[in-house]
């Protein structure tokens, strides 16, 4: 679903096409007599709502990967925490994408809204849940002896991950989800999508899965 | 190549300093192996699967490819087997022209497709990933130096 408020481009396209409609509207009316306007009118409610309710569809595949950085001994795991906070899972997953090598890690939390909040522009909830989540996984991280840092993302995890790797060249994602069974599809597509979009080892990590991780080809 | 102009980032190669390569390999998983071996060696990537038997690459058509045209060197190994293949290569020439251009082949075509690889880096498969990498820095080293 597109939010035609997220941006101010987005809203002036939604006011000249508010505009438009309404001209629309107006000038059906005014050839064709009272009624003539609400065909028009329903025509454009259907244009619009299919514009801005319909999801598209994740179309891109060519896929893209930043440079490593750092030394040949290094390895950057991205840390993706959506929808439950890591747990012990999580260390065997990172030691496992950097067994020899130094590790460095980013943790992401995606501040996830709902569709209403999100056309109501209330974030604050899915803020504050997201540095729940964040603050937890840290916490974990740390008692397991690993140094991360972590930050909120972008409330779309796709966008998330495209803004943690402007600046992180990650060698691997690591996608934390809630229990299997329990993810819902939204996390699934999130992962699918994540293996769509860059051309980087993909890992889903089970919360409560124990050794559990799913391979990056599944 | 297949499009996907309508989802791509705003920046397809958002990694300023960094060379860009675009790869371009049918088969996922040695696309993916080029891939990590050039991210080692410091390059940005993108790794694209070639065109679909119903889909036409969008550089052979009108809409052209963002990600080709913000490349610093492609590596193709879509052979040159099929109609299809062949076709990226010509417009991968003919709309990329100022962009060095690798070519994996199999030992037969190289000579059958003398003409089509004039002008390419061309390398007989099967070629180790860090084969690639030496080439990648060959022909970036040649086109600094204004060749």
């Amino acid at each position: 679903m597109r939010n035609p408020f997220r941006s101010e481009t987005e809203a002036f396209r939604f006011l000249l096409f508010t505009l438009g409609a309404f001209a629309a509207i107006a000038v059906a009316s005014l050839l064709g007599g009272a009624w003539a306007g609400v065909p028009v009118w329903a025509v454009l409610t259907v244009a619009a709502a299919a514009f801005y309710l319909v999801p598209r569809r994740a179309a891109r595949e060519i896929r893209t990967a930043p440079p490593h950085v750092g030394g040949a001994g290094e390895r950057q795991v991205l840390v993706v925490v959506d929808g439950a906070a890591a747990d012990e899972s999580i260390v065997r997953a990172i030691e496992e994408a950097s067994t020899g090598y130094r590790k460095r890690v980013l943790v992401v939390c995606p501040a996830r809204v709902s569709q209403l909040d999100h056309w109501a522009s209330a974030v604050d909830g899915a803020r504050a849940q997201a540095e729940r989540y964040l603050d937890e996984s840290l916490a974990c991280l740390r008692d397991a002896g690993i140094k991360a840092r972590g930050e909120i993302g972008d409330e779309d995890p796709l966008r998330a991950i495209e803004d943690a790797l402007r600046t992180f060249g990650a060698d691997t994602i690591l996608i934390v989800t809630p229990p299997e069974g329990r993810e819902g599809s939204a996390a699934r597509d999130v992962v699918a999508g994540t293996r769509a979009r860059f051309a980087l080892p993909v890992m889903r990590v089970s919360v409560g899965a124990g050794a559990t991780v799913t391979a990056a080809r599944e | 190549m297949r499009s996907g102009t309508e989802s791509l980032s705003p920046q397809p190669w958002p990694w300023p300093g960094h060379p860009r390569v675009l790869i371009e390999h049918v088969d996922e998983s040695a696309g993916m192996n080029v891939a990590a071996g050039l991210r080692q060696a410091g390059y940005a990537v993108a790794v694209c699967p070639g065109p679909t038997q119903s889909a036409r690459c969008p550089l052979a058509g009108d809409d052209g490819c963002e990600v080709a045209h913000g490349a610093d060197v492609i590596v193709s190994s879509l052979g040159l087997g099929t109609p299809q293949s062949r076709e990226v290569l010509e417009a991968l020439r003919a709309r990329c022209a100022g962009i060095p251009l690798i070519v994996e082949v199999a030992p037969e075509e190289k000579a059958e497709w003398a003409d089509l690889l004039q002008g390419c880096e061309v390398v007989v498969s099967p070629v180790a990933p860090e084969e690639l990498v030496a080439a990648v820095r060959g022909v970036l080293a040649i086109r600094a130096q204004g060749g």
